[in-house]
């Protein structure tokens, strides 16, 4: 019940800071233009290489949303709060990343349409792509919190997250990609999603009580 | 004098008691201080006084449970606090260097994420409280309107949702004017009567009755 209370509370921040988040969509959208711009406007390499695009637009967002997950509560103290509150401290974290991703994937269900306008993908793509982001998002969401409490007593981490973060990210491209590849190929995409849910299985559960125990070592 | 603070006592068959015991502390590879020794029973205060970075701030952080120290030992109730550091930590009030202030939420939305965020279930009714603060009219203004006083109240004004034994305060008078420090000496010695314990970290002197000093830099 308080930790809904705590959910709503946590959602009600992050949207207030609209600077960005309308930032990072713009971000997104950029990317997704640019592309074609740098690749060449065929059709078909576009239609082919979309979805390892969008997965890159998506680390890289992470990677800008997730300095400022534990930034702002280190820097105003509130994370003094969270750290003395009655309300374990891994919960708090799993409170902050559920709200972060979910925000992060209805923002790219809302993008989704674009990107298909974009690069004229095949329709069929479009379940196995949003499921990918359902696995795959949360996993590098994970993953970046536990870099970025890892980072905090620094102030200024985001040059070390980024070097964290991205080696441990690849498995996340591989298995989301694969997956879609194989729809093109016309195989079947299990395998790869399957990949996709081990790895959430693992970091989802471990990542808050990982933040928690670097967070109070500090 | 309002209903909210017509404080039955804390923990109220219990007697509340901190103790600290050669007490050290090292930041930074410099030894802050050590061997402090003291005890404080239900209605103690301690004013924590010495020049910048003589550790005022590290020791409320030890107390907190949020720095270890390198030697010896924090008792709450005659018990290490480490033994079970969540439940002790559930009696504290803290009031940090930071007031933990959210710019982009307005005054009441403040009140109620800190209540999601401290776990507070039965929180006390929110407009006497703030009246208290002389804040009331300010629930709907965002905090990034308030002025340094202004929300350096509002920062106390966590200390009233919930009765906890230990208040923690850093500074706490920092940037209140004259009637505002007398309001916040009024909240003390409600706290105190109530069997509460006040440790406080300031650079300015206050008259408060039967308030120890512990003076860092030269223990």
């Amino acid at each position: 019940m308080s930790l809904w209370r705590l959910l709503l509370a946590e959602l009600r921040l992050q949207l207030r800071h609209k600077q960005d988040w309308l930032v990072l969509l713009l971000f997104f959208v950029l990317i997704l233009i640019l592309v074609p711009f740098a690749v060449g406007p065929e059709p078909e390499l576009l239609r082919r290489i979309a979805p390892g695009i969008i997965w890159l637009a998506i680390l890289l967002l992470n990677l800008l949303g997730l300095e400022r997950l534990l930034l702002a509560d280190a820097q105003d103290g509130t994370l003094e709060l969270m750290q003395l509150s009655r309300v374990p401290l891994a919960l708090i974290m799993a409170v902050k990343l559920l709200a972060q991703t979910v925000l992060l994937l209805v923002g790219l269900g809302l993008l989704l349409p674009l990107a298909w306008l974009l690069f004229d993908f095949e329709l069929r793509l479009l379940p196995v792509l949003a499921l990918s982001f359902v696995l795959g998002v949360p996993v590098i969401q994970a993953l970046g919190g536990i870099m970025a409490a890892l980072t905090i007593s620094l102030q200024r981490g985001l040059g070390l997250l980024t070097i964290l973060l991205v080696p441990v990210s690849i498995p996340v491209v591989i298995f989301a990609v694969s997956a879609t590849e194989a729809v093109t190929l016309g195989t079947s995409p299990a395998a790869s999603l399957l990949l996709l849910a081990a790895l959430a299985a693992l970091a989802v559960p471990l990542a808050p009580i990982l933040m928690a125990a670097a967070i109070q070592e500090v | 004098m309002l209903p909210s603070m017509a404080h039955p006592r804390y923990a109220s068959s219990m007697q509340v008691s901190l103790a600290l015991q050669d007490l050290s502390c090292q930041r930074n590879r410099r030894m802050l201080f050590r061997g402090v020794n003291l005890t404080l029973q239900a209605g103690g205060a301690l004013l924590v006084a010495g020049a910048n970075g003589s550790g005022k701030s590290s020791l409320l952080r030890l107390l907190a449970g949020l720095l270890r120290p390198v030697g010896g030992v924090i008792a709450w109730q005659d018990r290490p606090i480490m033994a079970d550091l969540n439940a002790y930590q559930a009696n504290i009030h803290w009031l940090g260097h930071h007031t933990a202030l959210k710019p982009e939420l307005s005054v009441g939305e403040m009140l109620c994420y800190w209540r999601a965020l401290l776990g507070i279930k039965h929180s006390l009714p929110t407009e006497p409280l703030m009246a208290r603060l002389g804040l009331e009219h300010l629930l709907t203004q965002p905090v990034r309107l308030l002025s340094a006083g202004q929300q350096r109240r509002l920062g106390l004004a966590r200390l009233l949702l919930e009765r906890r034994p230990l208040w923690l305060l850093d500074e706490p008078l920092t940037a209140l004017d004259s009637t505002h420090q007398h309001v916040v000496g009024a909240l003390v010695v409600e706290h105190r009567a109530a069997g509460g314990i006040l440790i406080m970290a300031s650079h300015q002197a206050v008259s408060w009755p039967e308030l120890q000093t512990l003076t860092l830099g030269d223990v």
